[in-house]
């Protein structure tokens, strides 16, 4: 007997029964809380908080029953789904997962309320998303093209330009016809342009064209023009007192997101990237 | 069992409670709005008043019916778009030609933002069969889904589990905060506002559309947006109006698509069936100065039946009844010209014009955005006219689950209004004065004055709006009682991204004795062309090549400006007066349409059309 018990092999299968029975009576655990739904009240809760959100008043006792009844119903389904595998490779699920993960990890950290210098320095970093649009200044002279070809207005336009060679003149709308609207415009944005002007020629020359020469003929919606273009001025940086309340906007906008990035690359730090797909061929 | 009940009944009342302080911010919007006083006070301001256009009339996904039809931008997008940014529509960009200066989001308080929420991945209907019923992009599902909407509004019957209050109430926040990021004072104007969708079924069980848009000067509006389930009877309306003015902003209505109302719009009784009286009247234009002239869903000006004598009548006509293939009852009480007209003959009797209507023009397109450019029309109902995607469809199809053919819908229209500034209220003021116009879709300026003692050199002067001004009325005004025959001065410039002008006429409807006549008079024209005896002038011609949709501007003027005297004026007739510009023929967005793809135009149809601005009337009443 001493010497059974002795025996490696002995003492291995009482050992072999012992972790069978360990396993088997964990395993019988776990399957029972698998088994298990658990309709407890903080679940409960839940449910009638989230009808009264949605229905604007809580639900009858009948109502209830029947949502308890139908979170059963899904929970079982969801379980079994999951036991099948379901929830594997379906690309719905991952992209709700990865969704549900980023909006649960975004904008945690608190953003500091920003200092006048940490403002201001933002501004000076960022001169783009503080500047003016490019416009310009010009006078003109219209040729109207009314119940006429083109190349007639075209060509008295052409005329009043040869007359300007070697002068200095920069303002005469008396030149040609008269203008229902304004003969001077001053800072004017292309939109301005596009909607007072119509989307024709004279967009591109006042923004391409040189300044400080006469332009032209070149067509509006209107007919034909020589333009006299006084300024053009690229976007600026606008004056931080006018735009401080952006800057403030902006800033926290910029550091949330700075904020989500780090987050982000201290989680992905962990992971080994394979781009295999480089090497296959 | 009941003890977790009642114990979480408990639980939940407290969260309840604790929540309830939500609308705690007040004091918060109360700082943005003194904010923004203080900036308006810096716009600089002209007297003489500048033009800009907008739209009062778009609705986005927030709307029930624009969401089953697929359209998925919001009011922002709405915005960003008029204000000439690029987004992205049925999968295209899309971006202005030229921008607006002002738009109005007008979502069905109906329902307002459910459907939007139910459909949203993410919100609390997620994974529901309800989410999936109304996300489906089944024709079939989307087509009777539209149909229980309008026929909750026909029969009244709200369908009780869309009629949520909470989302509701939430969709009609969004669409608040929306107006109000996006107010820009002196650069863009936003207002808040809605559509109210009474549409009371007839007796063949057609709907008969007595939709009015409403349009806050303000953002202190009601929580609660009137919508035609809490009744569709327009008097009930104006009670809502009236408190909501003595509470907090100035607000009005502008009825639409009298051309789809079966002749209820201008009846001559109100909707219970009691006869129109002097109080009547006058609430109606306290509180709805101004209707909708011309819009997506067709032109409620006239038709060919009702002025045959007018060549310009038959334009963008559409008068078959909403969701139905009933054509509604169009001879009395459908279009502004003839309710002009009869407005005058109750004036008669009871002493008050209840049709004392400005005008202005509206896309009500059911896509989030007012794309309101003929040659840059992406369709305008979502998956009802992707003109992206189902364009040969298009061009041939005579009906739709709106009822006519889906390329009958008009790249149509929008507002102008002469303002001091563009500003909410700068703005709100013109239009409740009337000082506004309707265009079919273009920037046409078009200014209109009245008065006793203007003549024809005036018009040479430089200042001669200034003297408009002084010495008579604009366009939405009562002209004051003088001697002698009124005389008129009009000014029409082009859209500089469409066709020249043609012609501006003025068109008379008068009123003596209980019978109202029309005249239309061509004041100014373009070219030589000479008027024949009946008053008629010749058509100006028609430059457009359909193969290419192309026009040339070589007929046609840049600008139009007159004088008109009414020397067959009768100081004993009741009179209303306004302007009518048209343009020379350019094609319309179906022949665009048609070209681009080289497929043949539609021949449901016309290839070009002159498009048109329409001034509000100035009015003449006789002194007792």
């Amino acid at each position: 007997m001493r010497r059974i018990i002795s025996e490696p092999l002995f003492q291995f299968f009482v050992l072999g029964i012992l972790l069978y029975a360990t396993v088997s009576f964990i395993r019988s655990r776990h399957e029972r809380e698998a088994r298990e739904i658990d309709v407890n009240s903080d679940r409960v809760t839940m449910m009638i908080v989230n009808y009264k959100n949605q229905m604007g008043v809580p639900p009858t006792a009948q109502q209830l029953n029947a949502l308890i009844d139908n979170y059963i119903r899904e929970e079982i389904a969801f379980r079994e789904a999951k036991k099948l595998g379901l929830d594997k490779d379906d690309e719905i699920i991952r992209r709700r997962l990865s969704q549900k993960y980023e909006f649960l990890n975004a904008d945690l950290g608190e953003t500091a309320t920003p200092t006048e210098d940490q403002l201001r320095r933002f501004y000076q970093d960022h001169p783009a998303l503080f500047s003016s649009e490019t416009t310009v200044s010009f006078s003109h002279i219209y040729f109207k093209s009314d119940n006429s070809a083109d190349s007639v207005a075209k060509q008295r336009a052409l005329k009043v330009l040869g007359e300007f060679r070697n002068s200095r003149i920069q303002h005469a709308p008396e030149k040609g016809d008269h203008f229902a609207l304004q003969y001077d415009y001053t800072d004017q944005s292309v939109v301005d342009i596009r909607s007072n002007f119509g989307d024709k020629p004279i967009v591109d020359s006042l923004f391409r064209g040189v300044v400080g020469r006469w332009l032209g003929p070149v067509q509006s919606g209107y007919g034909w023009h020589l333009v006299f273009l006084s300024k053009r001025d690229s976007s600026r940086v606008l004056p931080y007192e006018s735009v401080s309340a952006d800057v403030k906007q902006r800033y926290m906008d910029a550091e949330k997101e700075k904020q989500n990035k780090a987050a982000f690359e201290k989680v992905s730090k962990d992971y080994i990237i394979k781009r295999n797909y480089l090497n296959d061929k | 069992m009941r003890l977790i009940l009642a114990g979480t009944i408990v639980l939940y009342s407290i969260a309840f409670m604790s929540c309830g302080g939500s609308k705690s911010n007040a004091p918060e919007s109360d700082s943005t709005a003194a904010r923004t006083d203080s900036s308006v006070a810096s716009i600089p301001t002209n007297p003489l008043k500048d033009c800009y256009f907008g739209d009062l009339h778009l609705h986005t996904a927030l709307s029930a019916d624009a969401n089953v039809f697929g359209a998925t931008l919001m009011p922002e997008d709405s915005y960003k778009y008029a204000m000439g940014e690029e987004v992205t529509y049925m999968g295209n960009k899309v971006k202005r030609i030229a921008p607006l200066d002002f738009l109005a989001v007008t979502d069905h308080s109906e329902y307002i933002g459910v459907i939007s929420q139910i459909r949203d991945p993410n919100g609390v209907w997620a994974g529901t069969p309800m989410q999936k019923q109304w996300s489906s992009t089944n024709q079939d599902t989307i087509a009777k889904a539209f149909g229980g909407f309008i026929n909750s509004m026909k029969t009244n019957k709200p369908d009780s589990q869309l009629n949520n209050p909470k989302a509701i109430g939430k969709g009609w926040e969004m669409l608040q905060q929306a107006a109000a990021k996006y107010n820009k004072p002196g650069k863009f104007t936003t207002f808040v506002g809605y559509e109210w969708t009474s549409m009371p079924a007839e007796s063949r069980g057609g709907s008969q559309n007595l939709h009015r848009c409403v349009i806050f000067k303000g953002d202190k509006v009601p929580d609660h947006a009137f919508s035609s389930f809490d009744s569709d009877d327009p008097e009930n309306l104006w009670t809502y109006l009236e408190n909501a003015r003595k509470t907090g902003s100035d607000v009005l209505a502008v009825p639409h698509n009298g051309n789809l109302s079966n002749g209820l719009m201008f009846d001559t009784k109100t909707l219970s069936g009691k006869p129109i009286t002097k109080e009547y009247a006058e609430r109606r234009m306290a509180n709805e100065p101004l209707t909708e002239m011309a819009q997506g869903k067709g032109q409620s000006e006239t038709s060919p039946t009702l002025s045959p004598n007018d060549e310009f009548a038959n334009y963008e006509i559409m008068e078959t009844l909403l969701n139905s293939t009933i054509h509604g009852k169009t001879a009395n009480g459908s279009y502004v010209r003839q309710a002009w007209g009869t407005g005058q003959e109750l004036q008669e009797k009871i002493g008050t014009n209840p049709f004392k209507y400005g005008v202005e023009g509206g896309t009500d397109y059911h896509s989030g955005i007012s794309t309101s450019e003929e040659n840059n029309y992406p369709g305008s109902h979502a998956s009802q006219d992707n003109i992206a995607k189902d364009f040969a469809k298009l061009l041939v199809a005579t009906t739709s689950v709106g009822g006519e053919s889906p390329v009958k819908l008009a790249a149509s229209s929008i507002t102008g209004v002469w303002a001091e500034s563009n500003t909410r209220d700068a703005i709100f003021d013109a239009l409740k004065r009337k000082e506004c116009f309707a265009t079919s879709g273009g920037r046409i300026r078009v200014r209109m004055f009245a008065g006793w003692n203007y003549n024809a050199d005036m018009l040479k002067q430089n200042d001669w709006v200034k003297q408009a001004y002084a010495g008579g009325v604009p366009m939405g005004a009562d002209l004051p009682n003088g001697t002698g025959k009124p005389k008129f001065l009009v000014q029409a410039i082009k859209d500089p991204n469409s066709g020249n002008l043609d012609r501006i006429q003025i068109i008379k409807v008068s009123t003596k004795n209980g019978k109202s006549t029309e005249k239309i008079v061509n004041v100014i024209w373009s070219g030589d062309r000479k008027l024949d005896a009946k008053g008629k002038l010749p058509p100006i011609g028609n430059t457009v090549d359909v193969p290419t949709a192309s026009y040339t501007n070589n007929i046609g003027s840049a600008e139009l400006i007159g004088f008109w005297e009414d020397t067959d004026f009768d100081p004993q007739a009741y009179t209303t007066y306004y302007a009518r510009v048209l343009e020379i023929p350019t094609p319309r967005w179906s022949t665009y349409l048609a070209s681009k793809h080289g497929l043949p135009p539609s021949k449901i149809v016309p290839t070009s059309i002159q498009e048109r601005a329409w001034t509000s009337p100035v009015w003449y009443t006789p002194s007792k």
